[in-house]
């Protein structure tokens, strides 16, 4: 199996469980155990799109129960018998040999996944930022040779990248370091919010430098946010940011 | 995909240049501790070991991955 692997280093692991709540998109190869009809097969394939049920595998570290799965996409690309080239876009959490098992069962005849690439894991998909372990091993030499920091800064992304696709509450310096010694998050401390948070949803606490202070829970929607006088509206989940980095500005009440 | 619109609460609010950074400015030791990297895994090693040569290309104490491909 190929593909994009996220790696997360030292602080940026703290964003890893978000991370994995991630949509997937893969390029996978299926071989069935026998030759069959290609309009039967095009036919059980539809079966597989939308919610499917799932027994996780043995070699997994999840408990086996059923679970239900979203296949947003299951395109067959091409066939070649006994071979189906398939492109997939699923929630996270399906596992597309089980899939590929799966199909084989409903058709009877049986099959596997014969290869895989991941091409898509959230944000993270096969773009100008996709590099090797040799592009990561020579931008470390430049760098250690040379001084010259420029290849190891193209080579490594910040955290932010990576949480792009979640809704951002951007706040007031003034709050930050309360943030990042675990307080709640006050609409006061507000500067503006992405539309459409609904309570219960995951955000990302931003400063205005573009910095994430803390993954946090919405307890309000963004309109709530901007319109409550007085309210915690951000329940602050993890903190992702160094708690010395902004100068305490919060009132001491004595 | 993520062009995002935004409400605001306050449009005057600015913020002080002389703590924190552009995460894109962060000085180096602290950008790669903050950061991930959007790699190719090749086959054959598991992503566990791929991980870990990353660890050790970079001279960093922890890392992690989001998602195995092995399974």
């Amino acid at each position: 199996m190929t593909g994009i692997l996220p790696i997360l280093l030292e602080n940026a692991r703290k964003i890893v469980n978000l991370l994995l709540t991630s949509s997937k998109e893969y390029i996978c190869i299926m071989r069935l155990h026998k030759k069959v009809d290609e309009d039967k097969l095009m036919e059980i394939i539809k079966e597989f799109r939308g919610q499917i049920y799932q027994i996780p595998p043995r070699k997994s570290a999840i408990k086996r129960r059923l679970r239900v799965r979203t296949i947003y996409q299951l395109n067959v690309l091409e066939i070649d018998m006994p071979f189906v080239l398939m492109h997939i876009e699923c929630e996270a959490g399906v596992y597309i040999r089980k899939l590929c098992y799966d199909i084989g069962e409903a058709l009877g005849c049986g099959a596997n996944m014969y290869k895989l690439r991941r091409i898509r894991s959230g944000v993270f998909k096969e773009d100008e930022t996709m590099v090797t372990l040799h592009d990561v091993r020579d931008a470390y030499e430049i760098y250690k040779e040379t001084g010259d920091e420029s290849m190891l800064r193209k080579v490594i992304q910040p955290m932010e990248y990576a949480l792009q696709e979640f809704h951002k509450v951007f706040i007031k310096d003034s709050a930050v370091s309360a943030i990042c010694h675990g307080a709640q998050l006050a609409t006061s401390g507000i500067v503006k919010v992405s539309k459409g948070i609904k309570q219960g949803n995951p955000v990302i606490i931003y400063t205005l430098k573009g910095e994430a202070v803390a993954i946090g829970e919405a307890l309000m929607s963004s309109e709530d946010m901007i319109k409550k006088r007085r309210a915690i509206c951000v329940k602050t989940i993890r903190v992702l940011m160094d708690k010395n980095l902004y100068p305490k500005m919060w009132k001491r009440t004595h | 995909m993520f062009k995002e619109e935004f409400y605001f609460r306050s449009s005057e609010e600015s913020t002080d240049y002389s703590y924190g950074y552009n995460p894109y400015q962060r000085p180096l030791d602290m950008y790669i501790k903050n950061g991930v990297i959007n790699l190719d895994k090749p086959r054959g090693p598991s992503s566990h070991q791929v991980t870990s040569w990353v660890r050790e290309i970079l001279e960093i104490k922890k890392i992690g991955h989001a998602g195995t491909l092995d399974i």
